[in-house]
């Protein structure tokens, strides 16, 4: 099981922009955590820190209790795996396949251990059939589960979704849903940034929400999206739902989860 | 009502490839309309708006059967030129859209009236113009790439505004906008559609596009499946067809299978609400 | 190099007199460079025309952007010229001459990006009736070094991201950059592609004469000005074949 304790990281970008401040948090798998907020808000910065993307100004990163300072993110990468948005900023073999094994490989895995990851991160996304293709053959949201297989092969105990589903249609959602699902369910700890709040509603178990480079809310998704105020404050929208949850004729207000039982 | 813009039985294939991208369209888009299209990725949606724009076939080539008229002219016929003249594009990624040429949001707006070769005091003025309409005047002396991601795609929105043109084609204009910026974008083109301006929309955003969209299209394999208003449309998706349905419509889907809904499906929430019997689920 | 405030061009506006020359009079200045740096084989009268060549950049307001460019792109550049020629190929006298003539380009090609707006060129030129698609090419190459290195950052860390190592011996950070090239060139790619169709949405290949909201003026000293330049590169001719052998 896999834990992160970030303590008092503050960032700021060489031009003074300051992206954090003073966070403190942590957080062990099995679990999905949602990182809310507007753009500019801190939450991308605050995933980069994880596996040392970014570095703190201030403040320290631990990772299964070692600080990530003196390792580089290729090293860190064993333990947290980073799914970039756009998977042409990453994707460069010439069959799916191929890709996919790369991360698994730079991690040092023997042959077969390569294989049978990514073997197993192929079925996760529907991409078994599809292994021999070249991934330029592909459309944009198929190269998109590509790029999210070959982060999920390298089967690491934390994996950071950056923005998972923009661009993607119903059905590319409910893939990626569910691929959230079976990584929780094998004792990942996943951290999910999202900006379709209805999907962090349905998948995640807690919510971070991100204003101003700060922490803003850290709880339930029932208690952090019912918090009209503080929502409206960071300039997010609480999910569609709710809004079913408090509209003046109801009588009572009902929680995302007991909505699933009546549709 | 006029009609701005309509295809015509409309198949097309793009250049090298076997399978239509749009097979047998016939759509009438109306003056002054905002018209949605909703369907899954690869379903045409983008070849649908880029016809209607003209771009399809003047800008991205291949071969067609039927037409697309614009403003009574065969888009074909019109080149890309007459294209662009006529009917505004803006799509997803903003920061692809700006020229690269300006170092501030009026000399953005400016670009494409210089391109037309408008005198530079025509040019100031439908610019200031602009500015005010879409209240970007605060913003003029910035530089568009300092921009967040919502205020950019207004820049790019203005600057096609600029130009004047009759119909405004927009392919996913928020996919790439966080919650902010999607509500800015989509606060203009209620007062674009307010103001009378022709809008044709697509976006996986259903539910927002529902919100202001008089009339939905479905695209799916190419073929128009569904053309009606959303609850109408949305009553023809299933589950598995890729469009993503409105909280409340979702809800009262589920509550018609359990024969605890009857009439048209509500895509507002007031809608359900009101539907509900006794205010109660 | 290019902040992001400034975005795809590494204009830096200074009212400066190198500033208000025409795009076209300093377009026409970067090619009479070119015509000097070849034409003369003097390393010390190169070595010269480099230092006179640089000391504008003080006085046209630009020495720290200057001197940056210098240090990210015409150093590592002549470093990697004077290593492959000098040490592999022709010797290190020809190695100097080729660097000092690469120098003079180079510097040239500097103040000329970092004095001229990128639309005032564009403008300039098509208004001299350049046909559109050079006019792209320009743009084009204006706007692509900027974001590639943007997007070659990006790479990077989504590569690193996924245990790539980067940090570490010269082999290592030299085998590091395999898994950029294929992702830099493609997105570049489909990012031109995105770029040309949001030029034809804002009627760039619309026929007629191009206009500006802010037309570059045309001042007699910019005409005086091509007139020294040519006047300058003709005078090479009889120095190349009496003086320099």
């Amino acid at each position: 099981m896999a834990a992160f304790d970030v303590a008092g990281v503050s960032f700021t970008y060489p031009n003074g922009t300051a992206a954090l401040r003073d966070v403190t948090v942590a957080a062990a798998g099995p679990a999905v955590i949602g990182l809310i907020g507007r753009n500019g808000s801190g939450k991308t910065t605050f995933a980069r820190h994880l596996n040392g993307l970014l570095r703190p100004s201030r403040g320290r990163v631990l990772l299964d209790g070692a600080d990530t300072a003196g390792r580089t993110t290729a090293a860190l990468a064993r333990t947290v795996a980073y799914a970039f948005q756009n998977p042409d900023n990453q994707i460069f073999h010439r069959t799916v396949g191929e890709e996919v094994a790369f991360g698994p490989r730079n991690l040092g895995y023997p042959a077969s251990g390569v294989e049978a990851r990514v073997a197993e991160a192929l079925e996760m996304l529907g991409l078994a059939p599809l292994r021999q293709q070249h991934p330029r053959d592909l459309v944009f949201s198929h190269r998109k589960l590509v790029a999210l297989a070959s982060v999920v092969a390298m089967d690491t105990p934390v994996v950071v979704l950056d923005e998972p589903t923009t661009g993607q249609d119903w059905e590319g959602v409910g893939r990626i849903e569910r691929l959230v699902r079976d990584l929780a369910v094998r004792g990942k700890l996943v951290l999910l940034i999202t900006h379709d709040m209805d999907l962090a509603a349905r998948t995640c178990g807690r919510i971070w929400l991100f204003a101003d480079g700060r922490l803003a809310a850290d709880g339930v998704p029932a208690d952090v999206f019912a918090d009209t105020a503080r929502l409206a404050a960071a300039w997010v929208e609480p999910p569609e739902i709710m809004r079913l949850a408090a509209p003046p004729a109801s009588p009572r207000p009902r929680s995302p989860s007991r909505r699933r039982s009546i549709a | 009502m006029a009609v701005a813009a309509a295809c015509e039985d409309y198949t097309f294939w793009y250049e090298g490839t076997s399978v239509p991208a749009l097979a047998s369209v016939t759509v009438a888009i109306e003056a002054g309309t905002f018209v949605g299209i909703v369907g899954r990725n690869a379903s045409g949606k983008s070849t649908l708006c880029y016809s209607l724009a003209g771009l399809v076939p003047n800008f991205y080539h291949g071969r067609w059967t039927g037409r697309v008229l614009l403003f009574g002219e065969d888009a074909a016929d019109l080149g890309l030129a007459g294209a662009v003249t006529r009917v505004g594009f803006v799509f997803h990624n903003p920061e692809s859209q700006l020229s690269g040429t300006s170092l501030t949001v009026r000399e953005e707006i400016a670009f494409g009236l210089g391109n037309l070769g408008l005198a530079p005091s025509e040019i100031a003025a439908r610019t200031d113009e602009t500015l005010a309409l879409l209240g970007l005047r605060d913003l003029a002396a910035r530089s568009p790439y300092a921009l967040s991601g919502g205020q950019q795609q207004l820049v790019v929105l203005a600057s096609v505004l600029a130009m004047r043109p009759r119909m405004l084609v927009l392919d996913e204009p928020t996919s790439e906008l966080d919650p902010v910026g999607t509500a800015e974008v989509f606060a203009l083109l209620a007062r674009l559609k307010a103001a009378g301006t022709t809008l044709v929309v697509a976006e996986h955003k259903s539910a927002l596009l529902a919100q202001h969209a008089d009339r939905l299209l479905w695209i799916d394999g190419g073929r128009l499946r569904a053309d009606g208003t959303p609850a109408q449309v949305f009553g023809a998706v299933g589950p598995a067809d890729g469009v993503a349905l409105p909280a409340p419509t979702a809800v009262a889907r589920g509550l018609a299978a359990r024969g605890r809904w009857t009439g048209p499906l509500p895509v507002r929430l007031e809608q359900l609400v009101e539907g509900l019997p006794h205010g109660r689920i | 190099m290019a902040s992001p405030d400034q975005g795809l061009a590494a204009y830096v506006p200074r009212p400066t007199w190198l500033d208000a020359a025409s795009p076209f009079t300093k377009l026409i200045w970067l090619g009479c460079a070119v015509v000097w740096a070849v034409a003369i084989p003097s390393p010390p009268a190169l070595a010269a025309l480099a230092a006179a060549t640089a000391a504008l950049a003080p006085l046209a307001q630009v020495g720290r952007p200057f001197a940056v460019m210098l240090w990210k792109i015409a150093l590592p550049l002549l470093v990697a010229l004077a290593l492959v020629q000098g040490f592999l190929v022709y010797g290190f006298g020809y190695a100097l001459l080729q660097g000092l003539r690469l120098l003079v380009v180079m510097e040239t090609a500097f103040l000329f990006v970092l004095t001229t707006h990128p639309a005032k060129l564009v403008a300039s030129l098509l208004a001299r009736r350049l046909p559109n698609t050079v006019g792209y090419v320009v743009l084009a190459t204006l706007q692509s070094v900027p974001m590639l290195q943007r997007r070659a950052a990006t790479i990077l860390d989504a590569q690193r991201a996924r245990g790539l190592e980067v940090e570490g011996g010269l082999v290592t950070r030299l085998r590091a950059y395999l898994p950029l090239i294929a992702p830099l060139v493609l997105s570049a790619l489909s990012e031109v592609d995105e770029r040309a169709l949001a030029l034809e949405t804002r009627a760039f290949s619309v026929p007629g004469p191009k206009t500006h909201l802010d037309p570059p003026r045309e001042a007699p000293s910019d005409r005086a000005a091509r007139w020294l330049l040519a006047a300058a590169t003709l005078a090479l001719v009889p120095l190349r074949v009496l003086v320099w052998r």
